[in-house]
């Protein structure tokens, strides 16, 4: 049947209904031909311009790459104990254990289907700064191959970082930021009777930084780039019940700085700049541990022990 | 009578540089030496020297350039006493022992060089010999070690090379400053010879020779081919992000040994080259990154042995092989195959699946169309059962029917009032973003 100019039925069997699938697809083959790749995903693929990435919808990938491997691993699913995932600056030699995984844990496992799937956060990155992430799975007390992928965390403004789990684990804002740091390297100076100079004591082996920080909290507006300034006050509050939970916290700014700090003084200040609105809140702090070293994001209780 | 000294076996040495000749000797210490090398050819003198530099030890020290390399000599070494008034006499002569000279042989890694990155868990260490004069290389072995150099992490037992290196024998004595090849090779490796040249010179599987091309440069030696020989040996079962030390050695015919020293590289691969099994996104509104992975295993099973083209593709032309995906397959929802594929045979089967007892068949099909010149090429799916389903791609105009192309092709549930349905679309395009 020819209709606007395009065969609209094209054969015998046109307008014949789909047969209904009974136990469903069991065995797909491919045939008379050179493949490139070849897979196959649970309904539509979210970008079908190019071969899917995502795996929690893929029954199988193959990239014929040399070998017939569709799937990801080169292991079974059931086998494992639990995933055993770390961090690492690129070019850095240390790794951090961010997270034991357990299979009641993630997302969604099917072993039937061998299938095994988790997402997690890492708010412990810096900005402007190349991680490579590594994933172990571990059946058996023994370790499978590590497989790895690096990607440039980068963010803008500055953010507060609290424990993972707690209500509100991060608070950004780029207004109005300000720090200012210091070095801190506590030392005596002890003047002698008999030498034209004195000495210099460094009894102890501290050596940190410490500083103020203050920034414009606003609360999200209705867009994008939009910020309200209706009950700011609820949002200062919410920050500096955040700021005097007595917990570790980290520092990280847009600019790669990143310090793991407690908050030092008693006081945390808020600052009228011209308009009832426009308030800043302001702190002083201290720096407690190194924010690169997963012992020190441990024993601040920043990171589960691994 | 006095004993005779005896002069220590001498492995073959470099004639360009100062060679100490030691001996025993049973009645004291010598006050005095004399070495006299002959031409073993033609036993023609070519060193008689006396050395009272080394009175009182068992040596002779014989200086740079006395002898030259690529020859053949024997040597007998007479020991000295001194009388009260001064005069040296002979107390009595060794019997002479043969020996040859040859130019410190190369021994090296070929694609290896120090802090290195394997960027797989296996790796082919090729290692070139090359001996001016032809010596041959008797041996080699291979032994990579932790980054402690204390464990063997791999090892393969002493090989023998069979004497290749003798085809090219020569007496080549100088430096390569241009150079030729010759022999059967596969691929273009960067060659180092000394700190003299370097040269981009074709690898060979066994060995290729080499000739000094810079006439003028080494009067006579032109027309030379001196031997070079590539041995290799796969290492496997290394780790990623694991550092290790490579070191062969060897030995030559006349047991020079050979030694590359430790060679630390990294070996660092990344399996999810294939297939990324970690997910990694910037969140920049949260100043986090999101880790994500989901991974299965899925292994598919081929009526024959499988035919890969350059590791890239998979070769299904010929006539009733195919590859089945079915493990623990059971695909009961809407789906969607991605196929990039090409050189499709005409009217045959691509693709076909099982759903319960009904058999599902795509084709690829070409046909001129009438009043068209060129073939139009489609992709049809029908069903086994009673009436079949028919769908149908749109109709390509395809100017190298070989082309690749991708098909993406949606089962998608319509159902609707209690009454399932679902439909089959078919899109084909020969413009796409191609795989990794």
């Amino acid at each position: 049947m020819f209709f606007m100019n395009n065969c609209f039925a094209k054969a015998k069997y046109s307008l014949g209904d789909t047969p209904m699938d009974t136990t469903g697809i069991s065995d797909i083959r491919i045939h008379n031909g050179v493949y490139d790749a070849f897979a196959c995903s649970s309904g539509e693929v979210v970008d079908s311009s190019k071969l899917s990435e995502d795996w929690g919808r893929l029954y199988f990938k193959c990239l014929f790459n040399g070998n017939l491997d569709a799937g990801n691993i080169d292991f079974d699913v059931g086998d494992i104990q639990y995933l055993k995932i770390k961090r690492r600056r690129v070019r850095d030699t240390t790794w951090i254990d961010l997270w034991t995984i357990l299979p009641n844990q993630t997302e969604y496992v099917d072993y039937e289907n061998g299938l095994w799937n988790y997402t997690r956060m890492d708010y412990t990155v810096a900005s402007n700064v190349e991680y490579e992430y590594g994933l172990t799975a571990v059946s058996g007390n023994s370790e499978g191959n590590s497989y790895s992928n690096s990607v440039l965390a980068e963010f803008v403004g500055l953010f507060l970082v609290g424990r993972e789990g707690s209500d509100d684990i991060v608070n950004g804002t780029d207004l109005d930021v300000k720090i200012t740091t210091k070095q801190n390297r506590p030392t005596n100076v002890v003047n002698t009777l008999n030498t034209r100079y004195p000495f210099v004591i460094h009894n102890s082996q501290n050596r940190y930084k410490s500083g103020t920080l203050s920034a414009l909290y606003l609360s999200k507006g209705q867009g994008e780039e939009e910020f309200s300034t209706e009950n700011t006050w609820a949002r200062r509050a919410d920050i500096e019940d955040f700021l005097s939970d007595g917990l570790p916290k980290i520092i990280k700014y847009e600019d790669g700085r990143i310090y793991l700090v407690a908050v030092s003084f008693s006081e945390i200040t808020e600052t009228e700049d011209g308009h009832r609105e426009k308030v800043s809140v302001s702190f002083d702090w201290a720096e407690i541990g190194d924010a690169n070293d997963g012992d020190d994001l441990y024993n601040a209780g920043l990171l589960d022990r691994v | 009578m006095a004993s005779k000294p005896i002069l220590t076996t001498i492995i073959p040495f470099d004639a360009r540089e100062d060679y100490s000749f030691t001996f025993s000797w049973a009645d004291g210490l010598p006050q005095k030496t004399k070495l006299v090398i002959k031409d073993n050819a033609t036993n023609a003198v070519v060193y008689n020297q006396e050395d009272t530099t080394t009175c009182y030890q068992y040596k002779h020290v014989t200086p740079a350039g006395s002898l030259t390399n690529g020859y053949s000599y024997n040597a007998v070494i007479s020991v000295y006493s001194k009388l009260a008034n001064g005069t040296y006499i002979e107390d009595s002569v060794s019997d002479s022992i043969i020996f040859s000279c040859y130019s410190t042989p190369t021994f090296s890694f070929i694609n290896l060089e120090t802090d290195y990155t394997i960027q797989n868990g296996s790796f082919n260490a090729k290692c070139m010999y090359h001996q001016p004069e032809g010596e041959p290389l008797d041996k080699w072995w291979l032994t990579v070690y932790d980054i402690s150099q204390t464990e063997e992490v791999f090892t393969f037992d002493e090989r023998a090379t069979g004497g290749l290196a003798q085809n090219f024998s020569s007496n080549f004595t100088g430096e390569f400053t241009t150079l030729e090849y010759k022999g059967e090779w596969d691929e273009a490796l960067e060659y180092s010879f000394g700190d003299v040249v370097n040269y981009t010179l074709p690898h060979a599987s066994n060995f290729v020779a080499i000739k000094d091309a810079s006439a003028g440069v080494l009067p006579g030696n032109a027309d030379i081919w001196t031997p070079v020989l590539v041995v290799n040996e796969v290492v496997a079962g290394l780790k990623s992000e694991t550092q290790y030390y490579f070191r062969a050695q060897g030995l030559t015919k006349e047991q020079i040994p050979l030694d590359t020293g430790y060679i630390k590289v990294s070996c660092r691969y990344d399996p999810t080259i294939a297939n990324s099994v970690v997910t990694l996104t910037n969140c920049p509104e949260i100043g986090a990154v999101q880790v994500n992975s989901a991974f299965k295993k899925f292994v598919p099973t081929a009526s024959s042995t499988p035919i890969f083209i350059d590791d890239d593709e998979l070769d299904l032309r010929t006539e009733g092989t195919y590859i089945s995906f079915s493990d623990n397959l059971n695909i009961r929802q809407g789906f969607s195959l991605q196929i990039y594929v090409r050189a499709l045979h005409q009217n045959k089967l691509i693709c076909s699946w099982q759903d319960g007892d009904i058999m599902y068949y795509l084709h690829w099909r070409a046909a001129n169309y009438e009043g068209s010149e060129n073939l139009k090429y489609w992709a049809e799916l029908t069903s086994s059962a009673e009436p079949s389903c028919f769908y149908m791609s749109d109709i390509l105009d395809l100017e190298d029917p070989e082309c690749q192309l991708y098909f993406y092709i949606t089962k998608t549930n319509m159902s609707a009032y209690g009454h399932n349905h679902y439909v089959y679309n078919i899109n084909i395009s020969d413009t796409f973003v191609a795989p990794d």
